[in-house]
Formats: C-alpha cells, structure tokens, sequence
C-alpha cells in the first residue's frame, strides 16, 4: 500500500501556523506541512499533565489521557466567569466556607494557583448569581482535589435557577479523588436569562474538611473545551476556533481509488467529520467520514450531489479507528477493525478537491465540531479488507 | 487580524448584517457562515450590576443596555466590512470582553 502522507501518531512537529506530516515513499521523508490557524491564545494539558497556554498561531499537542499526544481542535468558546481562578474574589458568594489561596495546582502558568475551601459548616458551597445565558446548552466545569477526609465524598454543581432564566435547577454530582480532575455538568434553560451556578464541595461535609480548586468555566455547549483563564472580563473571554488543512500536492492526490486512515477522538456526538478532502473554493465539493443522526457514513460530494452510505454504528464519545477507501464505483467504511458500511460510488473525481481538512468538514468562522486527531494517512490505493481491518484494529 | 467593537439596535439588526459576510447551505439546509471571522454576541450587557439576597435571589435587576452588542476578531480586514463602520464602538482596555491573548488596544481595527 502505497502511503502518501502520514500526521501524527506521536510524531509531531510543530511551529507557528504550521504542523509539519511527510510523506514515506520509498523510504524517503518528504515535507508535507500543513497551515495551522487559531487566532488567540488557548490551553492544552502538556506532557507533564499540567495546563498550558499556547500563544496564537501554535498547534497543540495534548497529552491528555495520551502518552503519543493528540492535535487538539476544538470550536470558538467563551469561558462566561468573570473570575476564573480568583475564588477569593468578592464575585464569588460563600456559604459555610472559607477559601485560602496559595495552593499547588495543575497549571504550569499558575503553579501556586489553587485555593482550597476549608468547610465552616456541615454544608459549603460557592456561588455566582447574575450569570448571563442563552437558551442553549450551558456546560460548567472546574478542576478539584480531595484532601483527607474529603476524597471519596461526593461533591456537585447546581445550576440554580433562581434568575430570570426559564428551567428546572439541575444537580450533577461528582465524585472527589485525590487527584486533580476536571468534573463538568450541563443544562438547558428552556428560555434565555441569569441563572447562578452554585458548586458544593464536599454536598455534605463537617466543619474543617478541605476541598482544593482552580479553573472555573461556563461555557455554551454540550460538553467542556479546553480551559479559558478569565481575571475580570464580565462578558467573558474568547479562544478562537482551530483549523489545519493542506493543499495537497496532485503527486499525493490527484484521482480514484484512494484510502483515508483516521484515529479521531469524538468529543460532540451531535455531529462532525474524522477529515475532509475539500474544495476550498466551493465548500459543498468534498470526501469526508462523518457522523450525525447518531451513526457514521461515508460520502462521496466532488460535485455537489451528494452519495452517502450510512453504517449502524452508533456514535459515543472516545477514540475511533476508521479507514474509508473510494474507488470510482464504490465506497467502504471501517470501524475498529470491521466493516460497518460499503455501497456504490457514481461520483466522477473532482482534481479541485484538493484540500485534507483534519478532525472538520469546512473552514469557516463557525462553531462547529473539530475532534481530536491522534493520527491521519492518505494512501494513493484501494486499502484491502485486510490492510483495513489491520489498521483499524484497537 | 483586527479586533471590533460594536453596537447595533437590535439583535435582528446585528444577525442581518453577521449573514451578509457570507453564508452558504448545507446538504441538510443548514445554514452556515462561508467568512473566517469570529463573532461573540454580548447581547444586552450589564451597564448596572443587580443586587442579590443570601440566598441568590435577584433584589435589584441589573441595568441593561438597550443595544445588542458584538465583539468581532477579523481575519482578513484591515477595516470594519461594509455596513459595520457606522456601528463600531471604542472602550478603555479590553473593555468587558477579550479575546484570550489579544489585547484590544494593540489589534484594534
């Protein structure tokens, strides 16, 4: 099988607006990078476990969970706290707890960022009033630690309905360990308004049980993204959408058959692409694995009309192995070493779609869906089933 | 890449002229922006902060502005798009939205 272009897998090498992959031909390494844009600053978990900032323009390899590291894409998102890290702040209202920064965290920006909340009553919390949201999906997330006593006690957010938003107060409780770790709860309003958000560490405690905390964020969406660090903006602060394509060159990509092997982490199940091969210049003109309707597919667009074949595997969140193999009569799909999908392909090749989107289907100013690549090659073959099933196995 | 900011009558008003950047369908009707830019609807903001009880409840509503506003991270303009001049708003600092490592004074359009 013929391998003309290979990113990721571990082998990762970053610059300012660039993230380079190669191609391995006859053994000879060959620079293919790809151009990389995010407009502001962002955060990644690097290699250390720690939280990082990243200037604007940089990739970023996360390590999250993934000793390779990952490409993090991820949609334009607003952290909607004004004071993030700031507990001590006034903006944040106490019951029944005292909070004393200084304290280690699990940011390399912030090292001794971390305040710990000393219960004064049998029942602690901190809360926000006057939090400003849509209708949308609202996601809270912060980072906590057990200390002592309290680590196995479940803690929890409360979306608070005691605003001029519409919607039922929702409990989502979590469980503290004695490491760090993100915890996330989500809620719709059913119509548009203040809600306050309340956070219980430990729900129920006894006075002098310590919790630690950093990293307060309120965002509009289904699930968290990477850490935004607020100190004071009332409206919020914004990352930038991510985007890393190529124009390919028509000696790596230029006609059928042709093979895409993605290792993806899905983390918005509602819907989105593993890549894209793109026109740039007509954005209805693509090759893409996707999924939406809970299901993946394989679709074949070079022209606008669209031939898609949907599989009946069900999409939940975590890491994915697919190959898609395009031939000029047909199409197949496999998914963690099976075949879940194959039908015809009418669709004449379109030498104008030229472009290989990683984890996204278009460029645009939108919020849609990018997921995390962990790997990406592009073969200028029809993989077999074998070769398929091979690379596709977990 | 230019930072703006921006006021408009209405939030109706602010959509009309977000879509006239550049929108295109997709395969299942959706509408979608074709533009690079980045757009962050502040809405009515909190020209007033309210007051709230102990237990969270609203005692004084906030005081809003009655325009709907929009800070805007242009990527590939030199100078506010047409029909956005006339809108364009200038603050102290960042004012009370940024964009995460960019500082309004030293991107602003």
């Amino acid at each position: 099988m013929a391998n003309t272009l290979n990113v990721g897998n571990g082998n990762w090498a970053t610059k300012e607006d660039s993230l380079l992959a190669y191609n391995s031909e006859n053994g000879n390494f060959k620079p293919l990078p790809f151009d990389f844009t995010r407009a502001s600053s962002a955060t990644v978990v690097n290699k250390a476990g720690l939280i990082e900032t990243v200037g604007s323009g940089e990739p970023r390899i996360d390590f999250l969970g993934n000793t390779k590291g990952a490409l993090k894409l991820e949609p334009q998102r607003t952290n909607l706290i004004t004071y993030s890290e700031a507990f001590d702040n006034s903006y944040w209202s106490k019951s029944g707890v005292s909070v004393v920064g200084g304290f280690a965290s699990p940011s390399a920006d912030s090292p001794l960022g971390a305040f710990k909340l000393v219960a004064t009553t049998n029942d602690p919390y901190i809360y926000k009033t006057g939090l400003n949201v849509t209708a949308n999906t609202q996601t809270a997330s912060i980072y906590v630690k057990g200390v002592g006593s309290s680590i196995g006690k479940e803690g929890r957010f409360l979306f608070w309905y005691i605003g001029t938003a519409g919607g039922t107060t929702l409990s989502v409780p979590f469980t503290l360990t004695s490491d760090w770790q993100r915890v996330q709860g989500s809620s719709t309003p059913t119509s548009g308004g203040t809600i306050a958000l309340r956070i219980d560490l430990p729900d129920v405690s006894v006075v002098g049980e310590e919790v630690l905390i950093y990293g307060a964020q309120l965002e509009e969406g289904s699930y968290a993204t990477s850490y935004i660090p607020t100190s004071g903006q009332s409206g919020g602060v914004t990352r930038v959408q991510d985007t890393s394509s190529q124009t390919l060159p028509s000696s790596v990509f230029n006609s059928y058959p042709f093979s895409v092997f993605a290792e993806v982490d899905v983390v918005d199940t509602n819907t989105g692409s593993a890549f894209s091969l793109l026109n740039q210049a007509i954005s209805t003109n693509y090759f893409t694995i996707e999924y939406f309707s809970n299901v993946w597919h394989i679709t074949a667009r070079p022209n606008g009309a669209i031939e898609r074949i949907a599989s009946t595997s069900t999409v939940t969140k975590g890491t994915y192995k697919l190959v898609g193999v395009w031939e000029s009569t047909s199409m197949k799909l496999y998914l963690n070493g099976s075949l879940i999908a194959s039908g015809s392909n009418s669709q004449s090749f379109n030498i104008n779609v030229d472009s290989l989107l990683l984890g996204q289907l278009r460029i645009s100013g939108d919020t849609g869906t990018r997921n995390t690549v962990i790997q990406t090659d592009l073969y200028n073959t029809a993989l077999t089933d074998a070769e398929a099933i091979a690379l596709t196995t977990i | 890449m230019k930072i703006g900011k921006y006021q408009f009558d209405s939030r109706e008003v602010a959509e009309s002229k977000i879509k006239a950047l550049g929108t295109a369908e997709d395969e299942d009707g959706n509408e979608y922006p074709t533009h690079k830019h980045t757009l962050v609807h502040l809405g009515h903001i909190v020209l007033e902060a309210g007051d709230y009880d102990e237990e969270g409840e609203e005692t004084k509503a906030p005081v809003l502005s009655a325009k709907w506003h929009i800070d805007a991270l242009w990527a590939d303009e030199e100078g506010h798009p047409y029909g956005w001049a006339t809108k364009s708003v200038e603050v102290d600092g960042d004012g009370m939205h940024s964009f995460f490592g960019l500082s309004y004074n030293s991107h602003k359009i």
